[in-house]
């Protein structure tokens, strides 16, 4: 297969297109095509072509897919503390001019995109969960070894705390960062 | 829109279950909404995974799936498969994840959790494949998201046009238009494969 043949609109001197060719090798085709493809073979060597092309494609959908052994756990403890939130007294945060009230799921999402964010800096390190309580937000980590974890919760601490000061002003909550877990570093992993 | 091991049977009593889970969960039923976490965190990482790249991301994108499904539970009215509603979510939060990449973060395709199915015993040939799993999933990566997404859906998790639409709220026209110009863009890209 040449760069041309990636012109859908090529023709073939039977009168087929190539992208015909690429939706009838992807999606099947009608009897009628199969009659005349029995007898065309500038049809028969475009489909070879374009069969071992796509080869690679069909092995990429049989690859099993893993995620990490604890990301349903994390999720539903992500879920419980939305759970425990919602319908919940607002986090009242004092401010200057008066009380800010921010209903817990918004405090949620809010830290944990803003912990991605942050974390994106810090190889190694991930979020496990983040909960919010009566009057404080806390952040749960996984480190992959042999990120220097310990040393690193300082500064990520220091740059969350900056990142919710953006957007919750004097009214930012108290915020604990912890490291909960070491998971162990990510290979190929063989199924 | 199976794993391919289900008989037909197995497939319609799990849809249904899925479905019933989800109504249960829309009556707040907690555990079952966790049962429903729990049976499809895997497929949702795999299509996370197969949209964003990144195994991180794609952590990231299917714990607010399921943080977004949550909170949206009450828009679910069991017109459409739970499995169907699941998928929107996902692709809604992968595709999320890709808007807010950092421009100066590169995907890290070296830390996926792929492994080709069954094992060759050849050592040299595994590593082979596993290098072209690598370089395949990059080419897609490359795609366009409007692209990529219909890809996804339909040459690797193997749902048909009409689940894809619904999931994608797009029409079918439109969709045979968008999976068609992905496809050429694929091939384009694995010329670059050996």
């Amino acid at each position: 297969m040449n760069e041309e043949t990636f012109a859908s609109e090529r023709l073939l001197p039977c009168g087929h297109r190539v992208g015909e060719l690429i939706g009838y090798h992807l999606d099947g085709f009608s009897s009628e095509f199969a009659e005349h493809l029995r007898g065309c073979p500038h049809c028969r060597a475009e489909l070879d072509e374009i069969a071992r092309r796509w080869q690679p494609v069909r092995r990429l959908a049989r690859t099993r897919v893993v995620p990490s052994d604890d990301l349903v756990e994390r999720t539903l403890t992500t879920l419980r503390g939305l759970r425990d939130r919602h319908g919940g007294d607002p986090l009242e945060l004092s401010q200057e001019h008066g009380t800010l009230r921010i209903q817990s799921p918004a405090t949620l999402t809010l830290t944990r995109r803003l912990s991605t964010e942050v974390l994106a800096d810090f190889p190694g390190m991930a979020v496990r969960s983040c909960l919010v309580t009566d009057d404080a937000v806390r952040v749960d980590l996984v480190a992959t070894y042999p990120a220097a974890a310990h040393e690193l919760l300082p500064e990520i601490h220091r740059r969350l705390t900056a990142a919710l000061h953006d957007f919750l002003g004097a009214g930012t909550p108290e915020l604990s960062v912890r490291l909960v877990d070491v998971a162990a570093p990510r290979d190929g992993t063989e199924q | 829109m199976t794993d391919g091991v289900d008989s037909a049977q197995q497939a319609d009593e799990r849809v249904g279950d899925d479905s019933a889970l989800l109504m249960a969960a829309k009556s707040g039923d907690t555990s079952a909404f966790d049962l429903l976490v729990r049976t499809h965190t895997d497929r949702l990482y795999r299509v996370a995974l197969r949209i964003v790249g990144d195994p991180a991301e794609a952590e990231d994108a299917v714990q607010d799936a399921w943080v977004s499904a949550w909170r949206s539970l009450s828009t679910f009215r069991g017109d459409s498969a739970a499995a169907t509603w699941l998928y929107r979510v996902v692709t809604n939060a992968a595709l999320s994840q890709i808007r807010k990449r950092r421009p100066t973060v590169p995907m890290d395709l070296t830390d996926e959790h792929l492994a080709p199915a069954g094992n060759t015993g050849n050592p040299e040939g595994t590593a082979l494949r596993e290098e072209e799993t690598r370089r395949v999933h990059a080419a897609i990566s490359r795609l366009e998201p409007s692209q990529r997404l219909p890809l996804v859906l339909r040459e690797l998790e193997g749902m048909s046009y009409e689940e894809i639409a619904e999931v994608l709220e797009v029409n079918i026209t439109a969709l045979r238009a968008r999976l068609h110009r992905a496809r050429l863009a694929l091939l384009a890209e694995l010329k670059e494969v050996p």
